[in-house]
Parts: structure tokens; sequence; C-alpha cells
């Protein structure tokens, strides 16, 4: 029976030599083309844009770093990069580690390193010639007077600081939380609300204090270091500030951080 | 048996010594109805795809590496330097897809034609039983490829279970292994997608089969012929007697034709195709996904986007384990009876509104908006306007907007995800300690944030927040816009900064 059955399976099933080895050929030169069918998966990672250009220093910008410090490098919540001041004054070697690292414990976050999908150190090298050449090299202003961007001298003086902020800050930054865009307030570019209080100051460090008073932000309506300031009576104040004066400021506003129970949310050294 | 020659005396010698071959005798020449043609062709390529799923299975196992640290690595190893390695995940994932499309389509013939019904209960159940344990591998099977859209799954998989009442939470560690997605997850899951899930499918494959094998293959429903346990087994013995013709060829001819023509589908899909991802890991720093879950869990997904937020817990948890035990016990429910489609109105009707509803459910998950948007947080800056005019502490919680991702999810200004609402007027419809709840104790989809916020994190994001008005519309509520009232200056005295350094601690590991 058994054989009778294979006989009948021969007579239904099995095609012609012919046309059998017709599909043993096709089947051959269809393995031969099968790496160029159209299912094969295109090479991992995918091939970028170096950001040594200018489409792709922009490309990257845009998908990495506009959310916080915005769109064309200025107008984000977070730190300007479109300020050529800074950028001139933070060594190469410095921002690299910011951008590869992050800060830690603070919200800036790592783009480089071991992480799969982080880019490569030559990329953020590249990345940092980027904003040098379409940020820093023609912009020749010089409102932080050369102040270093790192604290140099010893540790400020609390009370000269308390004295120079009421002369120089409190104007545009009173100590009780201003909200311009409430309703019914029309908004004061000039009154930036209060750098004093206690949840602002956990969530900032010393250096983001010291960066923003020395580099100011001008697209915020801030001055840099060499001012003019808004004195307490509406009146302009050109006296610029000194390096100790800076050093001192940022003494008086880390003592007006409230560290308890848990201390900064931000570790010092962070920008 | 008489067979003369060495073939057919070896067959004879097994035969004595096991009986196998009168049994695939039995199941090969058995008589089946006359009127069993194209419809009855389902079940076979869902067996069909189930063995290319065993074959190309255990060839990716061999390839595959189920660690955490190296499962990316090795599907790009597979799909790059295995000669025609990226074809075998094609394959695979494909002919998952098809097995379970083929199998539903083989369920609903069979619940069309009311071919469940008496003496076919059993199958029925076991086939039920297949059908949970084919959509569990599915499921399983896209956490294998370890990446976003597998994060992304998991994370679904991970809400529900965490949503049983008591036990959620043992229940989640049970199912993740370990309180959160880590390489303890993917051994879990591989051990159950690669030995415990197909162990249990081929179990229950043979069951299936035995059964079908016992009780018969039905005839196409007729018209005036009910189906009566007393006489059905008589008649319907008599009937295939007379009239029936053997399996195998005739009916077995259908089968193979079709799943023919359904594998060189599946070929041609794989290779126009391709493997489906690896796509992109869940790290902060990879920002192209739109995570959604895989095809055949569109619907679902779908489902947890639109319910109520307050039925919610209710319909997931209940909604499944109701329906599995409804299908489980249909054949109890309508044993006998007519199983002409034109004799029963209600089954027709209840099967168009399931299929409409899960079409449409899938279609929406297409192409509806809920996945977050994952690089909104570092690419889609605040907008300018909100920027301008806001105080140091409001510019630190619109930072805080963005580093908690909360854009994934929200739009301001028209850009970010559409999975939760946008946040431009959120000042007009929340007051102060209301979008504090919301924040810290989530609610309707939203995730709570309260053991990843500090205080002074929380209190930014709710200061820029509460300037969101929508360009001074009026507040819709009472309190909505108003500072908090007697907001304390002095974090010294807030009650809110206990228990902070545990969450400070939460907030550093997070990071």
């Amino acid at each position: 029976m058994i054989r009778s059955e294979s006989n009948h399976l021969r007579r239904r099933f099995l095609a012609p030599a012919s046309l059998r080895l017709a599909i043993a050929a096709a089947a051959a030169m269809g393995f031969v083309g099968c790496d160029r069918l159209p299912g094969k998966p295109p090479p991992n990672p995918a091939p970028v844009i170096s950001v040594a250009t200018t489409a792709g220093f922009e490309g990257m910008w845009a998908e990495r770093c506009s959310g916080c410090h915005g769109a064309d490098g200025q107008m984000g919540a977070g730190f300007p990069m479109r300020n050529a001041e800074y950028l001139k004054a933070v060594p190469d070697a410095a921002m690299f580690s910011i951008i590869r690292d992050g800060v830690p414990s603070s919200r800036m976050p790592g783009f480089g390193g071991d992480a799969i999908g982080g880019v490569s150190d030559e990329t953020i090298r590249d990345f940092i010639k980027g904003m040098h050449v379409t940020w820093a090299e023609s912009d020749p202003s010089n409102d932080s007077r050369g102040i270093a961007w790192r604290p140099t001298g010893a540790a400020g003086d609390l009370d000269r600081g308390a004295t120079i902020f009421a002369a120089k800050c409190a104007a545009c930054h009173p100590a009780e939380q201003v909200a311009p865009t409430q309703k019914g307030m029309a908004i004061d570019e000039l009154v930036a609300g209060s750098v004093t209080d206690p949840f602002y100051l956990r969530l900032v460090s010393d250096q983001h204090l010291r960066s923003n008073i020395v580099f100011g932000r001008k697209d915020l309506g801030m001055p840099g270091a060499a001012g003019p300031f808004r004195g307490p009576d509406g009146g302009e104040v050109t006296t610029p500030l000194e390096a100790a004066d800076v050093a001192d400021l940022v003494a008086f506003l880390a003592s007006k951080r409230n560290t308890w129970p848990s201390g900064p949310e931000v570790e010092d050294g962070a920008p | 048996m008489k067979s003369s020659g060495v073939i057919g005396r070896t067959l004879g010698w097994v035969d004595d010594r096991t009986g196998l071959v009168a049994v695939t005798e039995h199941a090969m020449f058995h008589k089946v109805p006359r009127s069993a043609k194209w419809w009855y062709v389902f079940g076979s390529a869902t067996l069909m795809f189930f063995i290319v799923q065993l074959v190309t299975g255990v060839l990716l196992t061999t390839l595959f590496v189920p660690s955490a640290a190296e499962a990316y690595q090795s599907l790009v190893y597979i799909d790059e330097k295995i000669p025609m390695g990226w074809m075998l995940r094609a394959l695979h994932g494909w002919s998952s897809n098809a097995m379970c499309i083929m199998m539903l389509i083989h369920m609903t013939q069979i619940f069309l034609h009311g071919t469940y019904k008496y003496p076919r209960e059993l199958t029925w159940v076991a086939g039920v039983a297949l059908c949970v344990t084919t959509l569990g591998l599915a499921f399983t099977g896209q956490i294998m490829r370890w990446d976003a859209n597998a994060y992304w799954g998991l994370g679904i998989g991970a809400a529900i279970v965490d949503r049983v009442p008591l036990i959620g939470n043992w229940l989640r560690s049970v199912v993740l292994g370990g309180p959160d997605i880590s390489g303890a997850t993917l051994s879990r899951f591989f051990a159950l997608h690669v030995f415990i899930l197909p162990g249990t499918a081929i179990g229950l494959i043979g069951l299936h089969l035995i059964l079908v094998l016992k009780g018969g293959i039905s005839e196409m429903p007729k018209v005036g012929q009910p189906v009566e346990p007393e006489t059905y087994r008589e008649e319907y013995e008599g009937r295939v007697k007379k009239t029936g013709v053997p399996f195998f060829p005739d009916a077995a001819r259908r089968d193979m034709v079709f799943c023919g023509a359904a594998l060189i589908g599946l070929i041609g899909l794989a290779a126009w195709y391709g493997p489906f991802g690896p796509g992109p890991l869940p790290s902060p720093t990879i920002i192209e996904v739109a995570p959604r879950p895989d095809g055949l869990f569109l619907w679902l997904f779908a489902v947890l986007a639109l319910l109520p937020p307050d039925t919610e817990t209710f319909l997931i948890l209940v909604g499944p384990p109701v329906g599995i035990a409804f299908l489980a016990a249909l054949p109890f429910i309508s044993p006998r009876g007519e199983r002409a489609p034109s004799r029963r109105p209600i089954s027709v009707i209840i099967l168009c509104i399931i299929v409409t509803a899960l079409a449409v459910l899938t279609w929406l998950g297409e192409t509806s908006p809920w996945s977050p948007v994952m690089k909104a947080w570092t690419s889609i800056p605040t907008p300018v306007e909100y920027v301008r005019g806001r105080s140091p502490l409001e510019l630190q919680g619109a930072i805080q907007l963005q580093y908690a991702q909360c854009r994934n999810c929200h739009s301001i200004g028209g850009e970010g995800g559409e999975r939760g609402p946008a946040l431009d007027d959120v000042a007009t419809r929340l007051n102060w300690d209301q979008l504090v709840r919301q924040i810290q104790q989530g609610g309707g989809n939203m995730p709570a944030y309260g053991k990843n916020l500090s205080s002074a994190e929380t209190e930014a994001l709710v200061a820029f927040l509460s300037t969101l008005d929508g360009g001074h519309l009026p507040a819709r509520i009472p309190g909505a816009m108003e500072r908090q009232p007697g907001r304390d200056q002095s974090p010294t005295a807030d009650p809110r900064a206990e228990g902070e350094s545990d969450a400070d601690a939460d907030t550093v590991a997070a990071r």
C-alpha cells in the first residue's frame, strides 16, 4: 500500500524534470541576489552627517541642545551658548567633559561616552568647534571684562556681597518673588524676579550664579559684569563689577540658599 | 499491513513495537467530509507558520545573546555578519505576525461555522488556550529585540500588572524580575519565549490535533441540519463513511496549496520589508524613537489611550480574563443547535462588532499621536514667549519641564507629544495645589512623579506651569493663576520637606 501510495504521489505532485530544473535555477539565482533584496537592513548605526559642517552642527544643536539652550543658542530656559565671551572663556577641555559626561546631579545630561547612541569624542570636539565658528569668532563684545569663568581667588565676602546686591541687582531681582506674567501686570523686561528664592537657589550651583553674573543673559536683558545696572532708585549704575565683586555676590547668594535638610540639589562646580 | 521489501518490513517492525505507523496512517488517510474545502485550510496554515517559527527560532537561539548588555549587539551581528541572518530574523518576525493572523482567521471560521459545538468542545477550548499562548509568544518575542519598543511593550505590560489590587507590586517584580526593567527581565522573557511558551504550544497543538482526529473534521454547516448530541455522532459517521474522502491527498492537497502560497507570501514579505527592528535602544541620548507596540497589540495600546481613566483599572484587569473565559465557555453555553451562520444572527453580529472594533482600534493605534515624542525634551525649545519675562525660578521650572521629559507627552506652543493635554493654558485649568498634586501623584494616564522630583524641582515646575495662562485667558476655576496662598519662603518650616532626603536620593539615582 505504501509503495502504491508513493507512486500515486509521484504522479500527482511532482513536476516534470525540466520544471524542477527551472525552479532550482531560480532558487540559486535568488540566493545569489539576496544581498541586494530590499529588505536587507541598512548598516547600523546609520551614518551621520559630520558636525564639522555647518549643517551638521546645526542639526545636532537642533536635535540635542535646543530644548534647553534655545533654538538658535539663546532665548532658551537654560544658559545661552550664543555668548561669544562665555565660549571663549570656557576651555575646550572643560566644555568637552560637560557635553560628553554631563554635569552630575544637575540637569545637563551627557551626550557621549559609552552609552550606545552617545556621540563619539571626535564628534563632540567638532561640535565645540562648530559653536565657536558659528557664535564666537565674529563677536568682539566685552561684557564679562575678562573675569574668569571659574572662581580664582579667595571665597567672597558675604557682607560686601549684600551691599553690592542692594546697589546693583535688587532693583530687578527683588527679594519677594515677583511674577511679571501674572494677570493684569504689564511685562517689565527689567523685573526679572527673585534670585534669593530658596527654591531657586537649591536648584542651581554657585557656578551657575557666577556664569550668569559674569556673562549676563543678554538675550533676557540681563547685563554681564560690565553693566550697566539699575540702581535702587531706578537710575543707571555704570560702575562695573570687579572679579572680587562677583565672588562676593556669589557668596551672598549662596548664603541665602537653605540647604536643610538635604543639601543643595546641585553640587558645586556645575555650570 | 502485509508488505514485502525492506521498507515494508521495517515499517511493519516499527509498527509492531510502537503502533505509530497505524496512527500515522489513520491520521493521513482517515475519511473527511467531502464538503471540507477551502474554508478548512487556515488551521493547517497556522501550524505551518508555527513550524517556520520553530525552525527559524531554533536557529536564532544559536545566535542571539539573551543578556541585556549584548542582546542588541547580537541582533545587529545577525543582521550584518551572518549570511542571510537578516532574512532569518525577517522570516521569524513576519511568520509570527502571519501565524497570529492565520490563527485569528481560523478561529473566526470555527466560530462562524459553529464548529465548536458538540462533540468538538474540547478542541475549541484547546484552541483558545493556543490562542493565548500564541499571543504570549508574540508579546515575549518583541521583548527579545530589547530596543525602545520592547521597553514600551514591557512598560505597558508592567503598568497593567501593577494595577492588580493588593499584589500588583509583587506581581510586577515577578514579571520583571525586580522593581524595574533590567537584565533579569530579559532573562525571564527569554525563558518564557524560548522554553515555556513554545513547549506549551507544542503540547497544546498535539492535544488539539488528537482532538481533531477524535472528533473528525466538521462538515460545512447546512441550514436545517442542527447539532443534536443524541444523534450527531452516528449521523456524522454515517455520512462521512458514505460520501467522505481520505484526508490525504484529497483534503491535504488544498492545505498544501494554500500553505505553499502562504509560504511564498511570507518569503516575499521578509525579502521585501526585512526584519523588525532592532529599533534604537532606550537611552536618554537616543532620541529617534516613537515607541509603539507591534501591530498585533496596537488595539490594546489604543484601548489604554482611550479608556476613561476611572474605568481603566477595572476594564483592563477584568476585561481580558472575562473575555477569555467567555470564549472558552462558548461551546458549553451553546453546545447544540443550528451551525449555519444564516441561522445564528447574534453570533454573526457579535463577530462583526469584534472585528470592526479591533480593526478601528488598530487603525487608531497606528495613526494617532499617542506615542510620546521621545526627542522632544532635547530638541524642542521652550517657546520664546514663555521664556521672556519669567523669573529665575520659573526658568528653572522650564528647564525641569524639558529635563523631566514632560514635553514628550505634553505640547506647549504646539510642539511636543500629544499623549497628554497641551499645557499652554494649564494655569487656567489647575491651581497651584492641583498642579502639585497632579505632578506628584499622577492620575489619568500620567505617571506619578512624586518620587522623581525633589520639592524644589516641583516648586520650580509648578511656578513655571502657573505662568502658562494661554495668553491671558481668564481662570476657569477658583484659585487658578493666583500665587500659592501663603507660600512659605523658608523651607525649614516647610512640611513638604519631610522625607526629602529619600526623594533626592531617588532623583539622583533616576539620572
